[in-house]
């Protein structure tokens, strides 16, 4: 105790003590200092895992984040379409979409579109009707882009520029498919960045048809994404539906959204396709070396070969087709890549311009064996 | 150390209530009644305290682990085992001890349609189970077995919370925990709270009443009847049986709030027969409305999910008069979202021929609002 | 009004030195808690590996658990990749893997990556101090997400300790694992579970799926490090490890005790006195209340190990030390694992041991088959690979033999003493003694009589000396293994790690097999000295154990000047040795 009160003495204020007239002033630098010292207290307390008190801080932080996004977070209805594609079976519940544009836009899963509603009506948070029009759909991260007609400007959310989200932070999937009035969420981290390609970042928060559409935001209210099923494997308009609550699902980066809406305002936007075939069955391992091109593809048009092994794209160096499937599978048909390639000792360089076309990215689909015992 | 967890609390009040920070005040009237130097003497003790707890962070945690909240009542779940066993049809289910005498509060289900019910407590002990009663409307049963002094959930110290609580879902889902072991936990939050009724035809349940909806997979086969509390171990709900979002074909996870079950878990108790409760869902009218009452003609209804358009209306008709015209799409009716014409004409057998509706059509781009009300006589 | 000010104030210096701006300051805490998790997770992936068949058609996850290189995956992971494998991490680059050992009962397998000699491992940490409703984080790569190798990572927290879960037929059971929430998807097989610190608990393996098909419903289940730590040693033997069984069942009586129902004669246990109706007490430190508490904890150990079990019988608790015996015959292991793998069964139901028509517990598509995938192994793999019956990787168990053999010949040098070996002293209930070991035979002299026994005689017609269960054949082997090195033995290979009563650490044990009798060397692993000699005449006798202690220099070899001889339950004598001449 000793020490402690020499210590503290040697506080220029603390010396004052002694004087009647600071004792106000004196009972506020403690409380200064206690406050300062409580801060410290405080976060050493609850940097220790398996806090409860941490955890009920954890717990308002989540509310206050979903609040925060909440004016953001629209519920869309859809009337008549159709009731399955392929075989499986279309809801007809309501979806979720996110405000990007003061003035009406609003982006959301194109899962909650693909039976083609005859009519969709978006409810804003404050509970106003509106008819929407769909004007267009990026059918490389399956998003569509709706449009209403609002009273008063919208609110647009705060995002998380991509360069700072981070694997492991918190991640909260916000929908408001169950209640117009309140918004529906789930917590998770976020899982990993850079996945299907580099379109999506993962969470494993309970994702589903409850918040497609939705934002996923930090835990300061911020959006890192737009909810919507996605696989690496397949092109398919439902891949990655199947995962839905599994912990496993994506989000597409907001700043990608926010950078490509005045394309996107303009019309749909198509995954580029090159048109060549790669080497190996598993693109994580697969050599590089191209072996086939099709006919008219913009690989065969830009002078591709079977047998040239890819080394880079647009600067970036290429170990395995995963990288290759990685550059190119982020970009838009119309979009250009320099691709340099080994053809034997020479090496060349080609330009090329991504195409729309249905064979998906060019490279084909793969079906791999996902190892896990089970008991039934 | 409470002190300073009192603090905590009250900044997190503060941040709730927006009230002023109790800590602040209670020093500073503290400050302010003692001497300088007594004051000063409090304070540093207070900081002595602090500094010390700073630096071991670990040793003096005065606040409980989620394993310590655990230990304490993951002996009130229980194991229910009974018929089934066929067909997908697991032979058992969860449960909770509502009473130290053995009162357990679980699910109706099939499990328990059998004279041997068995009872397995979180330490083995295993006991022959008693179907005290049901309330089928709510889905709920009470178990009796014949024990005293059990660990137990009060279920009048159950508490109601909102969306975005921490919970962990305590239940013995695909009848993992087998011997003298504890039923399994998971962790999440409430998604939301929302009422199973809200959608007509959503949710294949008899219980109507609200849920709250988890982020957690917790509705397995054997976890109904396992509790849901806070992270503080407080009572907040039961975990209910599987459900099919019929809307988007999704598995609900969800549990139904206690303060919804007390009332026929206390008449189940006392013996009562319990009264039928008022929310019971809408029942269809013996007379409804019909859109030929109206003078509607929907355009002709070929697909899955025709919309629901206009196509001409019967002249003089009650809606020919309030302003529907050809070619609007039908939305809303009385609120309630229409999808399709079958759900329209659905939608129609539950109001009554004599009432006013509301329609919410979209023409031209525009949400246009019509009452319309149907008259014997086709005059007003 | 001040009072509000100075919050303020405080606040935003607290916000400044942490960075961050207009935030409340409850969230600050929350962030620091978010940034510790993020730096956790960031260092823990750094160790994950995405398991690739070279194939290229399926795959899984692992963890490297050593610098230089050695993973752990599953057993039904590497099953389809044969015996190479490609392993990606997160530096983002693709390594060569080979396999190294297999422990199919318990789904793990142990290989080995190549190219470096610093790869970031998983800090192991003590998986029985895990209690439910601790955080835990799963990473791996479910559904080939990781295309660039970055790991996914799932958060969770554990929702039961000391589960059991059933096995296919005996492969992959689950014993004493831990269940969590964490997702754990198909891909994840393989691939470790942390606790809230980063450190490895366990590794994820099996998952229980709902009837919406192969994706996660909240449970999950991984084998406990410290299960794996127990078979470590055997895995890095190159075998086939087998699991253990105590030759004895048991039931629940009327009044919930565990007793003996059935015990085999020729058993261990019988032999340290477990007879029927005994009631099981506790088993390797564990109390045992049901029969599945005992099955539960048998999974845990491996074949061969010694571990303490106590009995009831009327009234009085026996505390013996068990040897176990293995599950499966070496050829019965070796067909199985041939097999597919089965389906687990559910709880309850009797393991089929028909084939059925699901194929691999791995899923995917119906058509999968056990594919020996022609692609050529890399040259780094064939330098570590070699076949042999009845082993994994035979390389490794050749590598382990030559390490514990060359640290031993160092620290005794004893290989160039060709000659009689003599050890005198004096026992230590008094009286002197005299040992003679030469090629053909060994000789022991005591005051009161003289024993001998021959080379030639190892098929254990004469145990010599009386009641010592074979001491001068053990003496004799000792000797043999010494001079004569791992090739001419007879079969010399390394069996794994073994405890030692008395010890906290494992043994290295070598196996040496000569003329039908089966002699076991104990080593420590530290400084390679010979702890002890088990010799086993017959297979259903106990035998000869011969523990060397008090080493001290002389002659210029560190040797044993003590040397205890036990057989069965019994002290056959103390040695203490004041000369030896080689």
């Amino acid at each position: 105790m000793d020490d402690l009160r020499c210590k503290f003495g040697h506080h220029p204020q603390a010396s004052a003590c002694g004087y009647e007239g600071y004792l106000f002033e004196i009972s506020k630098t403690f409380q200064t200092l206690l406050l300062l010292v409580w801060l410290i207290g405080y976060v050493a307390i609850v940097s220790a895992d398996d806090r409860i008190e941490l955890e009920m801080l954890e717990q308002e932080a989540f509310r206050a984040a979903v609040e925060r996004v909440a004016p953001s977070v629209v519920q869309i209805e859809t009337v008549g379409g159709l009731e399955r594609v392929g075989k499986v079976l279309l809801g007809t519940g309501p979806t979720t979409g996110l405000i990007v544009d003061p003035e009406g836009y609003i982006v959301s899963s194109a899962f909650g579109f693909l039976h083609r509603p005859a009519s969709i009506l978006v409810r804003l948070p404050d509970g106003v009707l509106k008819p929407a029009e769909l004007v267009s759909t990026d059918h490389s991260r399956m998003i569509v882009l709706l449009k209403i007609e609002p009273d008063r400007p919208l609110t647009v959310p705060e995002i998380v520029p991509a360069g700072e989200m981070r694997v492991g932070q918190w991640a909260i999937a916000v929908g408001r498919a169950f209640d117009s009035k309140q918004p529906n969420m789930s917590v998770g981290i976020l899982s990993a960045r850079n996945r299907i390609w580099g379109k999506a970042v993962q969470t494993d928060a309970a994702v589903s048809p409850n918040n497609y559409g939705g934002p996923l935001i930090d835990v300061r209210g911020r959006v890192l994404g737009v909810l919507v099923p996605l696989s690496p494997h397949s092109a398919n308009r439902l891949a990655g539906y199947k995962w839905y609550d599994s912990g496993v699902a994506f989000a597409v980066p907001a700043e990608h959204i926010f950078k490509t809406l005045p394309r996107f305002r303009k019309g749909d936007l198509h995954g580029g396709v090159i048109g060549i075939a790669l080497k190996g069955k598993n693109p994580s391992i697969g050599e590089p070396v191209i072996t086939a091109c099709r006919k008219d593809s913009p690989a065969a048009k830009a002078g591709l070969k079977p047998g040239d092994r890819i080394v880079e794209i647009d600067g970036k160096k290429i170990a395995r087709t995963a990288d290759v499937k990685e550059q190119l599978g982020r970009r838009y048909a119309g979009d250009k890549v320099s691709i340099v390639v080994l053809r034997g000792q020479q090496r060349i360089e080609y330009q090329v311009e991504l195409e729309v076309r249905d064979w998906g990215l060019g490279i084909r689909d793969w079906n791999p064996v996902f190892h896990l015992d089970s008991n039934p | 150390m409470q002190i300073l967890f009192d603090h905590l609390a009250a900044v997190l009040a503060r941040r709730v209530d927006s009230k002023p920070p109790g800590l602040s005040r209670r020093k500073l009237s503290a400050g302010t009644s003692l001497t300088a130097r007594r004051a000063s003497t409090a304070a540093k003790f207070f900081l002595f305290a602090l500094l010390v707890h700073t630096c071991s962070s670990h040793s003096l945690a005065a606040g409980a682990s989620t394993a310590e909240v655990l230990d304490r009542i993951q002996p009130n779940v229980v194991k229910i085992y009974g018929a089934g066993g066929f067909r997908g049809l697991e032979p058992y289910q969860s449960g909770m001890i509502v009473s130290a005498d053995g009162h357990i509060l679980t699910v109706f289900s099939y499990v328990l349609d059998t004279d041997q019910i068995t009872a397995v407590l979180a330490d083995g002990r295993r006991f022959e189970a008693r179907l005290l009663g049901a309330d089928p409307r709510l889905d709920v049963a009470v178990l009796k077995i014949d024990a005293a002094e059990l660990p137990h959930f009060d279920l009048g110290e159950a508490v109601e919370v909102d969306a975005g609580t921490r919970i962990l879902a305590l239940s013995n889902l695909f009848g993992i925990a087998i011997g003298n072991e504890p039923a399994s936990v998971q962790h999440g939050v409430v998604s939301v709270k929302t009422g199973l009724a809200a959608r007509r035809g959503v949710f294949n349940s008899v219980y109507r009443g609200p849920v709250y909806v988890l982020d957690a997979a917790t509705n397995n086969p054997g976890a109904a009847g396992g509790a849901l509390v806070t992270r503080t171990g407080q009572l907040v709900g039961m975990i209910g049986k599987e459900l099919r979002n019929a809307l988007n074909h999704t598995w609900l996870n969800y549990a139904l709030p206690i303060g919804q079950l007390r009332e026929s878990v206390e008449a189940i108790r006392a013996g009562r027969l319990v009264a039928a409760r008022q929310d019971e869902p809408k029942q269809k009218p013996a007379r409804s409305l019909r859109l030929e009452m109206l003078g509607i003609v929907l355009v002709p209804d070929v697909l899955e999910r025709t919309p629901p358009y206009v196509d001409h209306l019967r002249s003089g008709s009650p809606a020919a008069r309030a302003g529907l015209r050809p070619d609007d799409l039908i939305l809303l009716v009385g609120g309630r979202l229409i999808t399709s014409c079958k759900v329209l004409n659905e939608e129609m057998e539950y109001i009554d021929f004599e009432d006013r509706i509301r329609l919410t059509v979209l023409r031209g781009g525009e949400l246009v609002e019509l009452d319309l009300q149907y008259s014997a006589n086709g005059e007003e | 009004m001040k009072r509000a000010v100075i919050i303020v104030l405080l606040l935003g210096i607290a916000t400044t030195a942490f960075g961050r701006t207009e935030q409340p300051p409850i969230i600050q805490a929350v962030l620091e808690a978010e940034a510790a998790r993020v730096a956790v997770m960031n260092r823990a992936k750094e160790a994950v590996v995405a398991v690739f068949s070279p194939g290229g058609k399926g795959g899984g996850s692992g963890v490297v658990v050593t610098a230089d290189g050695y993973a752990l995956t599953n057993f039904h992971v590497v099953k389809p990749c044969g015996n190479a494998m490609k392993c990606g991490m997160a530096d983002g680059k693709l390594y060569d893997a080979v396999i190294v050992g297999i422990d199919p009962a318990g789904d793990i397998a142990l290989i080995k990556l190549f190219g470096r000699d610093d790869f970031p491992c998983a800090e192991p940490a003590d998986s029985d101090l895990v209690q439910p409703g601790d955080w835990c984080f799963a990473m791996g790569n479910p559904f080939m997400l990781a295309t660039d190798f970055q790991p996914t990572v799932t958060y969770g927290i554990v929702s039961g300790v000391h589960r059991y879960q059933y096995p296919a037929g005996t492969l992959l059971e689950y014993t004493d694992c831990i269940q969590t929430d964490a997702s754990i998807n198909p891909g994840n097989s393989g691939g470790p579970l942390f606790d809230a610190r980063g450190r490895l608990i366990g590794i994820n393996g099996r998952a229980s799926f709902e009837k919406r098909g192969r994706v996660n419903v909240g449970v999950a289940y991984a084998v406990s490090i410290n299960q794996i730590k127990n078979f470590m040693g055997h895995l890095r033997s190159g075998r086939i490890v087998d699991h253990a069984t105590l030759g004895a069942t048991v039931a629940p009586d009327e009044d919930g005790r565990v007793v003996v129902g059935d015990i085999l004669e020729n058993c261990d246990a019988y032999r340290r006195g477990l007879r029927y109706d005994d009631e099981v007490v506790s088993f390797g430190g564990r109390p045992i209340s049901t029969p599945n508490d005992l099955k539960n904890v048998l999974g845990i150990f491996p074949k061969g190990w010694r571990v303490p079990l106590s009995f009831r019988r009327d009234g009085r608790r026996h505390d013996v030390l068990v040897r176990l015996a293995g599950l499966h015959t070496a050829e019965e292991l070796l067909s199985k694992i041939k097999g597919r793998l089965l389906p687990s069964p559910k709880p309850g139901e009797k393991p089929k041991l028909k084939l059925p028509k699901i194929p691999l517990p791995g899923g995917g598509p119906k058509k999968t088959k056990l594919v020996r995938p022609r692609i050529p192994m890399p040259e780094i793999v064939k330098k570590h690979f070699q076949q042999k019956r009845g082993y994994a990787n035979y390389y490794f168990n050749k590598l382990n033999r030559q390490r514990v053999l060359k640290a031993w010949a160092e620290q005794s040098d004893t290989a160039d003493c060709g000659g009689a070996w003599t050890l005198a002293g004096e026992l230590s209930g008094g009286g002197a003694y005299r040992f003679e070991l030469t090629d053909s035979g060994a000789r022991l002299e005591l005051p009161s009589a003289e024993f001998q026994w021959a080379a030639g005689d190892e098929s254990g017609a004469s145990l010599e000396p009386p009641q010592s269960g074979g001491l001068l054949l053990a003496l004799y082997l000792w000797r043999r293994l010494a001079l004569l090195g791992p090739e001419q033995f007879g079969e010399v290979s390394y069996l794994g790690a073994f405890p030692v009563v008395g010890r906290k650490e494992n043994a290295d044990v070598l196996l040496g097999l000569h003329g039908g009798v089966e002699c076991r060397f104990l080593f420590d692993p530290a400084d390679g000295r010979l702890l002890a000699v088990e010799m086993f005449a017959t297979e259903d006798a106990d035998p000869c154990e011969v523990l060397f202690t008090e080493y001290r220099e002389l002659n210029g070899r560190l040797l044993p000047s003590r040397m205890e001889v036990r057989h069965g339950d019994d002290l056959y004598g103390v040695f203490k040795i004041d000369a030896n001449t080689f």
